[in-house]
This record gives C-alpha cells, sequence and structure tokens, in this order.
C-alpha cells in the first residue's frame, strides 16, 4: 500500500543526492590532499563528476531499455540464467562491501566524537536495526523518508557554511591552478569513487516505468552537478579554513572545520553537532540505499524468505566488526574501489553491449 | 428472529416496562393505543398533537394517518422498528393491527457552550453538544450548502447509536468516502459512548501513538475541514465531531490561525512548532549534554551546571524521569480535580514539589527550568491526541539519550520520521505537503501564506 507506482524526477534526485553524499564528505579532502596535494584539488571533484556522468550513460541506456527492471531481473534476462546469477551475485557483494564500508566508517566517527566508550557493535548495531526498520517498510518509504531529510540535510550544509565564512582565509586557496594540470585529472581516481550511488538508478529503475532517455539523463546529470557543487563548496571550504598541509594530516577534516567554527555567547559554543546530524543523515540515508539494494539481491538470488532482511543485517554487521580500526578500514579501500569499478562500470557496460548485440528489449 | 408484528405481545411487553406509558383511547368501539416513554418525549406535544386531534377524530370519516395535519405519520412494519421508534422518542399510535409513530422526541441535552478543551482569542464561540441534530444544525448555521450531505448509520449491537457522515458533494474523494462507509459498518461493537471510541474502533493504525482521526468540537473546524474535502464523523451523544482524513500538519493548525493577519498568525505558528519539536527534545536533548557531552557545552555554561548539580545525589537520567513523571502526575491531577481545588495542585506542585526539591538538594535547579519549560511548551499542543503522543514519546527520548547520548536521540527521531513516513489516515499520507512533497500546498503548513483574495479557497 505504501509502495510508490512511480518516482518523479524531483524524488530521483533527491534519491541520488541522499545516496551520494555519505561517507566521501568526510574522507575526501584527506585523501585527495595526500594525492593531489595542492590547492587546486576541488577541480579533480569536477573531473571526477565528468566521468561519472559518462558512466551514467550506460545506466540510463539500460533503464531505458529494460523498464520496470532491476539490475537484478535485467541480468538473467540479457546474459541467461547463469551468468545473471553469477552477475548478481558480484553485484549483491559489492552492495554487500560498500554498505559496510559506510557503516564501519560511520561507526567509527560516532565513536571518535560522540560516544568514546560505546562498544562499537552497539553503535553499529543500532545503526543497523534503524535502517532494518526503514527497508521492512518497502521502497516507498524510503523514497519518502529520503524526500523528508533532504531539506534538513541541505539547510545544515549552508548553516554550516555561512558560518564557516568568517575562518575562510582565502589565502589558503589562492592562486588557483598552479599545479601541473595531469596531477589535478588523476585526482578524479578519488573523487569518481565519492558519486557512488548512480548506480542505484539500476535498483530504483523498478519505480521507474517508463522515462524517455533525456528525461533520466537530465535527471541523473541534475544530481551529479548538484552533488559536485556541494562537494566543491566544501572542499573549498576545507581548504580556506585549514590549508592543505592540514587537510592531510587531520583524519576527518570536515569535522575539524565544523568544530573550529565558534560563536560566543550562543548556547552552542560549537557547531559540530550540527554539522554531525546532518551528516549522519546523509550517511544513514546512502547506507540506507545499499542496505536496500543488498536485500532486493538477496531476494533475487534466493528463494524469496522473510529471513532476508535480518540476515543481511547480520552480513553487513559481522563485516563491519572483522577490522580492527578504522585504520585497517582504510587499507581495505583500494580493494574496494576495484570491486567498485568492476561491479558498476564493467558489469553494467557488459550489460547493455550484450543487449545492443542481441537486440533484446523487456518489451520483445 | 420473527420480524412480523404481534400487537398483544407488544402490549404485552411494553405493560411490563414502567417506564413506558400507555393509554387505551376508546373511540366508539375503536380502541386506539398511544404509547410513548415520558422520560424523553415532549409530554406537550402529545396532548396537543396527538390526544386532542384523536378526541377530534371519526374513523368512520377519515383514516388514522389523514387526522393529523401537522406531523408526518410513519407506518410501522418490523417489530424491531417499533422498539427503535420508540426508543427515538417517537410516540407510537397502535389502531388494530398497524403501527404509526409520531416524531415527538425531547432528549435532555445542555445548551450550545464554548468548547472547553479548544479556545480561541476571536471566532465563533459555538461548540458541538451531545445531540446529533443540534450538532448537524450548529454546522448548518455554519455551511448552508446545498452540496453538503449527511448519511445515517446505526453502529452497537445494544446501543443503537446514530452515526452519521457528512461531506460535501462533488469535492470529496469517492475512494475516501467509501472507505468511511465500510469501516463504520464494520464496526461489531456493542456500545459506543463516545466519539473517541468510534475513533479507535475506526482507525487501522492500533499501535500507532499518533492520532489518525482529528477530533474537535468546533463547528468552524468541521466546516473548513469539509470544504477541504474531508469527511466529518457524528456521533450522537458525543460533542466531539471525528475528520478523516487528518495529518501532522492539520493538527497544529489552530481556527486562530486564520483569523489574524498572515504574518503574526504564522509566527505564532512557527512557535507552536518549535514548542512541540522542544516539548519532545529537551531534557533529552540536556540530559545527553551533561552526561555524555559535556564537551559541546560552553565552558561558563559547564561550570554553572556542574556547581547546581553539586550534591544532587541521583544521575541525571533518573532526576529527569523523576521530574517528567511529577509533571505528568501533576497534570493529570489537574484535570481530574474538581475546579475550586484545582489551584490547589498548582501551588503543591510549584512551591512544594519545585521549590522544596531543589532546596532539599533531591533535584538540580536547572532541572526544574528545563522540565518545566518543556511542559509548558508541550500546552502550546492543542489537539490533546497529539500532546499524548508527543509526551510519550518525550519519555521514550529520555531513554534513548540515556542508552546512546546524543546518536540515540538522532537514531530515535530517524525511527519516528521512519513512522511517521509510513502512516497513512484513510490513505493519506500523514506527513503530506512534507513526504511526499506537495509544494503548492507548502502555503499553509510551517506557515500560513495571506488568504487570496480573487476567489481562492482556504486550504
Amino acid at each position: 500500500m505504501s509502495d510508490l507506482k512511480q518516482l518523479t524526477m524531483l524524488q530521483l534526485v533527491i534519491v541520488f543526492i541522499s545516496s551520494m553524499i555519505g561517507i566521501g564528505i568526510i574522507l575526501m579532502p584527506r585523501d585527495l590532499a595526500n594525492m593531489v596535494d595542492s590547492q587546486d584539488l576541488w577541480l579533480s571533484i569536477i573531473f571526477g563528476a565528468v566521468a561519472v556522468s559518462v558512466v551514467s550513460c550506460i545506466y540510463v541506456a539500460l533503464a531505458v531499455r529494460y523498464p520496470g527492471l532491476t539490475f537484478f531481473e535485467m541480468t538473467s534476462t540479457i546474459m541467461g540464467k547463469f551468468i545473471g546469477f553469477l552477475f548478481n551475485f558480484f553485484f549483491t557483494v559489492y552492495s554487500l562491501i560498500v554498505a559496510a564500508y559506510i557503516l564501519r566508517v560511520t561507526g567509527g566517527i560516532i565513536k571518535n566524537y560522540l560516544l568514546d566508550t560505546t562498544p562499537l557493535y552497539v553503535v553499529v548495531g543500532s545503526f543497523m536495526l534503524v535502517s532494518m526498520y526503514l527497508i521492512y517498510n518497502g521502497a516507498g518509504d524510503i523514497v519518502r523518508f529520503f524526500q523528508l531529510y533532504f531539506p534538513i540535510m541541505m539547510v545544515m550544509f549552508i548553516v554550516l557554511c555561512l558560518l564557516s565564512i568568517k575562518n575562510l582565509d582565502f589565502n589558503n586557496v589562492r592562486p588557483v591552478l598552479q599545479n601541473n594540470i595531469w596531477t589535478t585529472i588523476s585526482g578524479a581516481q578519488i573523487t569518481f569513487f565519492s558519486f557512488l550511488g548512480m548506480e542505484l538508478l539500476l535498483i530504483f529503475s523498478k519505480l521507474i516505468k517508463k522515462k524517455k532517455a533525456k528525461q533520466l539523463l537530465i535527471t541523473m546529470w541534475t544530481s551529479i552537478g548538484l552533488t559536485a557543487l556541494i562537494y566543491v563548496v566544501f572542499h573549498i571550504i576545507s581548504i580556506g579554513v585549514l590549508g592543505v598541509e592540514e587537510l592531510k594530516e587531520i583524519t576527518f577534516p570536515t569535522i575539524e572545520m565544523a568544530k573550529s567554527i565558534e560563536f560566543q555567547g550562543f548556547f552552542f559554543e560549537r557547531f559540530e553537532l550540527i554539522f554531525l546530524f546532518g551528516w549522519l543523515t546523509t550517511a544513514y540515508t546512502s547506507f540506507t540505499a545499499y542496505m536496500y539494494a543488498l536485500t532486493l539481491g538477496l531476494k533475487n538470488m534466493f528463494t524469496p524468505s522473510e529471513w532476508f532482511l535480518p540476515v543481511a543485517g547480520a552480513l553487513i554487521v559481522a563485516l563491519t566488526l572483522y577490522p580492527e580500526g578504522l585504520t585497517e578500514v582504510f587499507h581495505y579501500s583500494t580493494q574496494i574501489q576495484l570491486i567498485s569499478v568492476a561491479a558498476i562500470v564493467v558489469l553494467p557496460a557488459l550489460l547493455l553491449i550484450v543487449s545492443l548485440i542481441r537486440g533484446n528489449t523487456y518489451a520483445t | 428472529m420473527d420480524q412480523t408484528l404481534n400487537i398483544e405481545q407488544i402490549l404485552r411487553e411494553k405493560k411490563k416496562n414502567h417506564h413506558v406509558t400507555i393509554k387505551k383511547l376508546e373511540l366508539e368501539d375503536h380502541p386506539v393505543h398511544v404509547i410513548y416513554i415520558p422520560a424523553i418525549t415532549d409530554i406537550k406535544q402529545v396532548q396537543d398533537a396527538i390526544l386532542l386531534p384523536l378526541q377530534e377524530w371519526n374513523h368512520k370519516e377519515t383514516p388514522l394517518p389523514h387526522a393529523f395535519s401537522a406531523e408526518p405519520l410513519l407506518q410501522l412494519e418490523k417489530k424491531n422498528d417499533v422498539d427503535r421508534y420508540l426508543l427515538d422518542g417517537f410516540t407510537l399510535l397502535v389502531e388494530q393491527q398497524t403501527v404509526y409513530a409520531i416524531d415527538t422526541a425531547q432528549f435532555a441535552y445542555r445548551s450550545i457552550h464554548e468548547p472547553v478543551s479548544e479556545m480561541t482569542l476571536r471566532g465563533s464561540r459555538d461548540g458541538f453538544i451531545e445531540s446529533l441534530e443540534q450538532n448537524v444544525s450548529l454546522l448548518r448555521v455554519h455551511l448552508r450548502s446545498t452540496d453538503l450531505k449527511f448519511e445515517e448509520f446505526t453502529v452497537g449491537t445494544r446501543s443503537f447509536t446514530n452515526v452519521s457522515i457528512a461531506y460535501i458533494d462533488r469535492t470529496v474523494n469517492e475512494e475516501l468516502l467509501k472507505d468511511v462507509r465500510a469501516r463504520i459498518n464494520a464496526v461489531q461493537e456493542d456500545y459506543i459512548p463516545d466519539g473517541g471510541v468510534m475513533e479507535q474502533l475506526i482507525e487501522k493504525n492500533n499501535y500507532s501513538l499518533f492520532p489518525e482521526i482529528h477530533e474537535t468540537e468546533r463547528p468552524t473546524k468541521v466546516s473548513s475541514a469539509l470544504v477541504e474535502g474531508k469527511v466529518a464523523i457524528f456521533v450522537e451523544g458525543s460533542p466531539s465531531v471525528l475528520l478523516a482524513p487528518t495529518t501532522l500538519n492539520s493538527l497544529f493548525q489552530q481556527a486562530d490561525d486564520y483569523n489574524f493577519k498572515w504574518i503574526p498568525a504564522s509566527l505564532i505558528r512557527l512557535m507552536r512548532f518549535m514548542a512541540a519539536f522542544f516539548s519532545v527534545m529537551l531534557p533529552s536533548v540536556y540530559i545527553s549534554l551533561i552526561s555524555y557531552h559535556h564537551g559541546l557545552i560552553p565552558t561558563d555554561l559547564a561550570i554553572s551546571i556542574a556547581k547546581t548539580r553539586e550534591g544532587v545525589p541521583i544521575p541525571s537520567f533518573m532526576e529527569a524521569l523523576i521530574m517528567q513523571l511529577t509533571i505528568e502526575t501533576l497534570r493529570e491531577a489537574g484535570i481530574r480535580l474538581p475546579k475550586p481545588i484545582g489551584p490547589a495542585v498548582s501551588i503543591v506542585g510549584a512551591i512544594v514539589l519545585g521549590e522544596a526539591a531543589v532546596t532539599a538538594g533531591i533535584v538540580s535547579p536547572l532541572m526544574v527550568i528545563v522540565v518545566s519549560f518543556a511542559a509548558i511548551c508541550s500546552f502550546t499542543i492543542a489537539d490533546y491526541a497529539l500532546s499524548l503522543a508527543l509526551r510519550t514519546i518525550s519519555f521514550v527520548m529520555l531513554f534513548a539519550a540515556a542508552f546512546l547520548g546524543i546518536y540515540g536521540l538522532i537514531l530515535a527521531v530517524f525511527i519516528i520520521s521512519i513512522h511517521l513516513v509510513h502512516l497513512q489516515s484513510f490513505s493519506v499520507p500523514y506527513l503530506e505537503p512534507f513526504a511526499p512533497f506537495y509544494v503548492k500546498r507548502w502555503k499553509d503548513s510551517l506557515i500560513r501564506f495571506k488568504l487570496k483574495k480573487g476567489g481562492g479557497r482556504i486550504e
């Protein structure tokens, strides 16, 4: 009853932005600063966005060719049962890993800034349960929840940006384009992954009945553009407030930036609370999106039972508790990026190529 | 059950009941029985409109139905009808094997007063009473539309409570109307004492804290809801009228919002939303700040808080819980007490419990401030069902804050939002203009935008 039949463009944009902005906004500045090592690093985000926009054409092509089907249903239609199952398995594992990664980093940040003595499994488990509750209610409710929190999230970010302006030192940002342009472009390797979430078009395509390719492309590019804009603004402010050298050293630069805001005479002297609330919302939405993809994958691969949700939750929590500390988690990031590329670029590209060769669409 | 009329049996049965009066008129060997219940009948009307014409009646010239010019005469066919009409205050005329009924009802009702639970500064002061007929007439005062339609139902296998639904034709959604009819027809209860019981019997989400149906005693609220396309459910014997569907947004709206100019009215409405937020969150945010995140409080404030907490023997969570429970108890006592004793409760509450507890060092003064401010905030929520829901949630929040601090609070807020996002009242999303987005309806949500002058309708 609560499931939406059809997503509007605005809802799609909100779903994409909510799933794209997640832990990237916290971790990216440091990685970028280490890789690009100049104040131009925000340019890399734009290059990353362009790369993602190109990749998103694959998803749009697939979504238009197979309206009303999720990735997991497309695979068997295009590739046949067995290879389809392998594809699904790989994509499910990918969702599992990304969800666990988001949850682990979130748990780490919560432990670092809010609850330093609470055991990790309590932090992670409670987050998981809340997410499971939302997924239990169905895709329609997920979309509505994203909608409800989207304005709140945006207001939080805008407030944080406005408050940071006082601390902004433009000498840190200037001069622009001093750096070797190739180093800046190579930064796109990192920024590309902060746009993870685009591939969920293939999951939410279940709710996209009939949309023209042009409409979908505009939707995708709008959401990528807005996300890139938010990232760029945040990075410029981060560089301006902290400087590139400091960005390299601090684990969570964006939170430190929020911490540096001080308003004397106000009840809250420090504003990281506002930021943490806004950011926790984004982490929650992007985690839930992947968790939803995971449950759909499990549902599709095995005979449907009501246990897939607890199973998915248990899998993620187990994977989350596996690494010792955040440093160990960051060690895995290269492998995770490899898996991501395989899952979100190679698999859909293969699907599209085979589908074009065989020429079968959903309609035939 | 045999539904055919058996006059002898009816007369025998009614004779046993001492509240039923049976008068036998021998009109030239043509006996007519007049049966009525004096307690719910207008005796003067029986005398003037029934007994007098009957005495002048000649049964050979005119049949009985033509003997009465003013009042319509209903011929009854079924045994059940006899009891129903008698209990509705009708007077029955038994002529040989036929039974007729005349409306002579006069039930005891109070007069129309301003509703006690919903106060306004400006605007109409009339409130619904227990009479269905009077309530309908009150509604007609505010809404003289030919499109205003009523449908009658009888609910309750013992009480035979009259329930009627009102809607405006062509404005109301047909699906909604079907849903309401089906739900009222599905009620299988012996006795419907009040609107609140009816509300719970027809709502779907029985485990939700939030009211699925808006209850009001104000005719203006009902008429404006009907104009919006909602359905009103009147229950005989209850001054509260149920409005379906309802949204969280509409529960926050007050008649005064529309009676004053839009800028101050919007500010007050915004303040009401803020107050609701504070009433739920303030005590829990406070205890999570002082027990988990001291670092987030400014240093000077942290020191003064620490000073006030000096010597308080119980943890802040228990302190907040005890204070919240005390305030809830005081509130309940204040409602139940007879009016003359009412102020005594506030004196005991404020002076003995508040002042003395602080002086004795059991609770910190800051906690008293926080909890009582939250309580005052909760008084701004006019809808009592909503305020009950939010007060319950504020206790949940206390536990969440005690377990996981601010993080727990954020998760609890998520849980409540997920529930609200899922909740539907008669297939209308509970958080309607916000999730899903209906930007056009935002102009009467957090703020109330100016009224349209060019024939627009208030939404």
